[in-house]
């Protein structure tokens, strides 16, 4: 009851968020320095590196990843996790060359409708998550193979569209003071997507859910409508990254979003976010981002193929979990067992007596909220 | 429901299947589910039903079922493991390039493939339980090194399973009853025997509450590096099927598996927070994914949109699981 509450409420709160974020910092910091140490070692691989035009690469490539990192890491901010952005980046680019092309849409309205074309899948996500409590890894992967189907549907399996124009000159070859114009679109990205979670009240609550649903519920938070958020920024942030990439390719096709799942899960761990949520900053991500897309330019210029890119991808995350895991965590509690245990004891809370946040004790108390309780008190 | 804890779970099985019981044995509900789906599509079927539409039908479901009772072990400590698409993707492309040609050879190379599963689900039990890392994230990167060695193995859709292989695992016994049905038999009376032993009831005591297991003298590490372990040679096993049903190797094969198997897992009423499930349920549901693609091309619906139906499937099983466990502890208190 109430003191189950107080009692998950202490076992929540005890993560001490400050310090956590202190910890980060070193993360951060440690892979800043990778990626700058990176640079100069590329010379190993080929003699043409390190290079403008492979700082150029890293950054234009990177800041599609970022953009997805982006929504992916305010996903997991919250505990979540969204398995569907390949699928939306996909539909995102080949609805865009569609409704320009095909349509004869001008630019403009395309890339209207293609943001809310992200902004409804993420919103699907977010209902499915929040107020159907499906697990996100299970609604978004269901999500995913269903656009991923009617997009096959639709297109019959091969998508004929072709970039408009602008999308060409904005993402492929337009240049400002001989700066790809990408370049400065990451750089402003960067800086609002450290504003929104770093310095808004929004982003401040989105640590709240994640460090401990139940806690911000009794602090007043719409937790809800906070973690459906989430998804629809994600499927946002999809729908630029599907827009920015049809033009950087001048045309779609049905794999173009099929590299950007696991690595921008790969860049959020990397950049020190821990997978259960709570913690991590947007600067990690990006930090993260260009330790991956630096990584991917090497092997490519190695002429090695696709695997060993994914093989260095899924070491660098192992050495990740592995690093971040070292630093002191308080403890064993902050598993995933505990995690689930923890939503498991809120569902129980739920049933038990409505709505917490109201304090209102009901009289039908259920065995095993009643277990629950005594498991607590023992605690 | 006026019967109490005990009572209420010593129901006969015709009152097994009264709507509110159905509503609360998501094992039966699965089955009924199925032979609903059954009937449809053996009614549509062109020529009627024999032994080798249902041979096809259970070598289709076979891989899966191998897959979602790994799943199911690892879910039942309260883990996730995502490394299952890896591992089938990784053994199907070894069985494509690398199995020799000869029955007794190649059954030996199936033999240490499935060792290399228990190898591979005993690092991420090793990695989840004793360095404590999340299942999900360690699972996820298992995942994309063992798909990204699939990929390096064979790097396009190609190869050949030789038929000294897959001709006896696909088969017929005698004309009448497939390999794989014997296959399935033999997984449900497995399920029925590691439920009875120690390892088992520690599974289950694990996910419903580690803690409480280990103050009870459970050896919590090592019986979930275990789980893990049994669950990565089942995932190769799976792998193994697939490439018997397919005959051909592909570094993505494993992909879709993500998730028909979780779909599998959640139709047969597994809890997806631990602590609670059914092998033979998973068992169910693969059956009720793979025939679903057969009910949908016997009724003229385009192959494309079976990745839509088995998403709506997906979201409705495991909704239902959430609405039955409600229902569930209702009728307990």
């Amino acid at each position: 009851m109430s003191g189950s509450a107080q009692a998950d409420a202490k076992g929540a709160g005890s993560k001490e968020v400050p310090e956590r974020r202190r910890k980060g910092i070193s993360q951060v910091t440690l892979v800043y320095l990778i990626v700058l140490a990176l640079i100069p070692l590329s010379r190993l691989i080929s003699p043409a590196f390190p290079s403008t035009d492979q700082v150029e690469n890293i950054l234009v490539l990177g800041s599609f990843l970022a953009i997805v990192a982006f929504g992916q890491g305010l996903v997991i901010l919250t505990g979540g996790i969204d398995l569907s952005v390949a699928a939306i980046i996909t539909a995102s680019a080949v609805f865009m060359s569609a409704i320009t092309g095909a349509m004869g849409n001008s630019a403009l309205v395309g890339v209207l409708l293609t943001l809310g074309v992200g902004i409804l899948i993420g919103l699907f996500n977010g209902i499915g998550v929040a107020y159907l409590k499906i697990p996100p890894f299970i609604m978004t992967l269901a999500t995913g193979v269903m656009a991923t189907s009617i997009l096959l549907g639709q297109t019959n399996g091969s998508p004929s569209g072709a970039s408009p124009p602008v999308l060409r000159e904005l993402f492929g070859t337009g240049r400002i003071f001989g700066i790809p114009i990408t370049i400065f679109f990451f750089a402003a990205l960067v800086f609002v997507g450290w504003l929104i979670q770093s310095r808004t009240t929004y982003g401040q609550r989105l640590y709240a859910v994640g460090n401990g649903e139940i806690v911000a519920r009794i602090s007043g938070l719409p937790v809800k409508q906070l973690i459906t958020s989430v998804y629809v920024v994600s499927g946002l942030c999809c729908a630029i990254a599907g827009i920015m990439l049809l033009g950087f390719t001048a045309g779609a096709n049905l794999s173009i979003g099929n590299d950007y799942l696991l690595p921008s899960i790969a860049a959020v761990v990397v950049g020190g976010t821990a997978i259960k949520g709570g913690t991590g900053r947007y600067l990690g991500t990006v930090a993260g981002v260009l330790l991956l897309t630096t990584v991917s330019t090497d092997i490519s210029a190695m002429q090695l193929s696709e695997g060993w890119k994914q093989i260095v991808y899924g070491a660098i995350v192992l050495a990740a979990l592995v690093l971040s895991r070292e630093r002191p965590e308080g403890g064993s509690r902050t598993n995933i067992f505990a995690r689930l245990r923890a939503r498991k004891r809120e569902e129980d809370m739920d049933e038990g007596h409505g709505d917490v946040s109201k304090g209102a004790a009901g009289p039908g108390q259920s065995a095993a909220s009643q277990n629950e309780h005594r498991r607590s008190i023992s605690q | 429901m006026i019967e109490t804890g005990a009572v209420a779970r010593k129901r006969t099985f015709w009152q097994e299947l009264r709507p509110q019981a159905l509503a609360t044995n998501s094992v039966l509900l699965a089955a009924v589910v199925f032979l609903i789906l059954f009937m449809i599509w053996t009614y549509y079927l062109p020529g009627g039903l024999n032994a080798f539409q249902i041979k096809d039908l259970l070598n289709l479901a076979q891989a899966l079922a191998f897959a979602s009772f790994g799943a199911t072990l690892v879910l039942i400590v309260g883990g996730f493991d995502l490394s299952v698409a890896g591992l089938i993707s990784l053994v199907n492309v070894l069985v494509a390039t690398q199995m020799p040609s000869s029955a007794g050879l190649a059954f030996s190379f199936a033999v240490l493939l499935v060792a290399l599963g228990l190898v591979v689900g005993l690092i991420n039990g090793c990695l989840v339980s004793f360095l404590r890392l999340e299942s999900i994230a360690t699972t996820l990167a298992t995942f994309i090194i063992l798909s990204g060695l699939a990929l390096v193995l064979l790097a396009a859709p190609g190869g050949t399973v030789p038929p000294s292989f897959y001709e006896p695992v696909t088969g017929i016994i005698g004309g009448t009853i497939p390999v794989a049905l014997v296959v399935l038999v033999l997984l449900v009376i497995i399920w029925l025997v590691i439920k009875r032993t120690r390892f088992g009831v520690n599974l289950f005591a694990i996910g419903a509450d580690e803690d409480a297991a280990t103050m009870n003298g459970v050896r919590t590490r090592a019986v979930k590096v275990w789980a893990f372990g049994v669950a990565g040679a089942m995932y190769a096993l799976a792998g193994l099927s697939l490439s018997a049903a397919t005959s051909t190797g592909n570094p993505n094969a494993g992909t879709p598996f993500l998730l028909t198997t979780f779909a599998a897992v959640a139709l047969g009423g597994t809890s997806f927070a631990g602590g609670k499930g059914s092998a033979i349920g998973s068992i169910i549901g693969a059956l009720v994914l793979a025939i679903i693609p057969k009910v949908l091309f016997v009724l003229g619906i385009a192959s494309f949109s079976t990745g839509l139906f088995q998403g709506l499937v997906m979201i409705a099983a495991v909704l239902l699981g959430v609405a039955t466990a409600k229902l569930g502890r209702k009728e307990e208190s």
